[in-house]
């Protein structure tokens, strides 16, 4: 009984080692700009997932070299690239998916603007 | 035999006709340079300005594709495209008219194909560009620095 039991249990060790690494290793795999553009479907974001991943990336760029100072002209960049008829709700969900998938760093941009 | 000569006959009129028209070819009001483009009163750097920020993802291309060519050929295409800003109407029209009717017209195209892209390709872009260009500095040297 205790050496089923032992096996049993090493057997459900097993699943779950293995179950967890599924799960560990399925971001590890996952494309950002797929995973980006899964977030902006939340918000009921569409459109091409490679134009929305381009605007993601320029927004960084645009707030790396300065070229928009602060959160605001950020978000005004990504609600003119967005379809008519987005809200500008739909804009700040947009900037703090971009910032969070492709600059982090640039985090305390949203910090500034909601302090 | 015959039938060989007579396929040749085929072959070169075929040639001719396709040769005559390209040659034939005229500029039209929006053909090959926008009519936008011809007739904005917009600096180059204005017109960059507003394109980075209303066609990014074109600029960002175009920008890509200047930045891997050699800085010879950089510098050549920015002083081909201020020397076309500064002409007036009637010369934009009539340097359309030339490179429509002679593609060897533009030396720079030999060297960069698409070193106008930005510019001269697309009349959505140019559109989109010089709606809103006058709101743009005149002079923004950071338009070639991206």
């Amino acid at each position: 009984m205790r050496a089923i039991m032992s096996v049993s249990g090493w057997a459900l060790l097993g699943i779950m080692v293995v179950v967890a690494g599924v799960a560990v290793a399925s971001p590890v795999h996952a494309d950002p700009d797929t995973d980006f553009g899964n977030e902006l479907h939340t918000y009921g974001i569409y459109g091409q997932k490679d134009y929305n991943a381009w605007i993601g990336k320029i927004t960084c760029k645009r707030l790396y070299n300065g070229l928009d100072q602060d959160a605001e002209k950020s978000a005004k960049f990504v609600f003119d690239q967005l379809p008519k008829g987005s809200t500008t709700e739909q804009a700040w969900q947009f900037l703090g998916a971009a910032i969070n998938t492709y600059c982090p760093e640039q985090a305390p941009v949203l910090q500034r603007a909601t302090g | 035999m015959y039938l060989r000569a007579g396929l040749a006959a085929v072959v070169m009129c075929g040639t001719l006709l396709a040769t005559a028209g390209f040659a034939s070819a005229d500029a039209g009001d929006d053909y090959p340079i926008p009519n936008r483009i011809l007739k904005t009163t917009c600096t180059v750097d204005q017109y960059m300005a507003a394109v980075r920020d209303v066609e990014p993802v074109y600029y960002e291309r175009y920008m890509t594709d200047y930045k891997n060519r050699p800085v010879d050929v950089q510098d050549a295409a920015r002083d081909r495209i201020y020397w076309f800003f500064s002409l007036d109407y009637a010369g934009r029209r009539q340097y359309s008219e030339d490179t429509a009717t002679n593609v060897y017209y533009e030396q720079m195209a030999t060297h960069w194909g698409n070193w106008a892209k930005l510019f001269f390709n697309n009349k959505g872009v140019a559109a989109h560009g010089t709606d809103i260009c006058m709101n743009y500095p005149p002079t923004d040297p950071s338009v070639w620095n991206w």
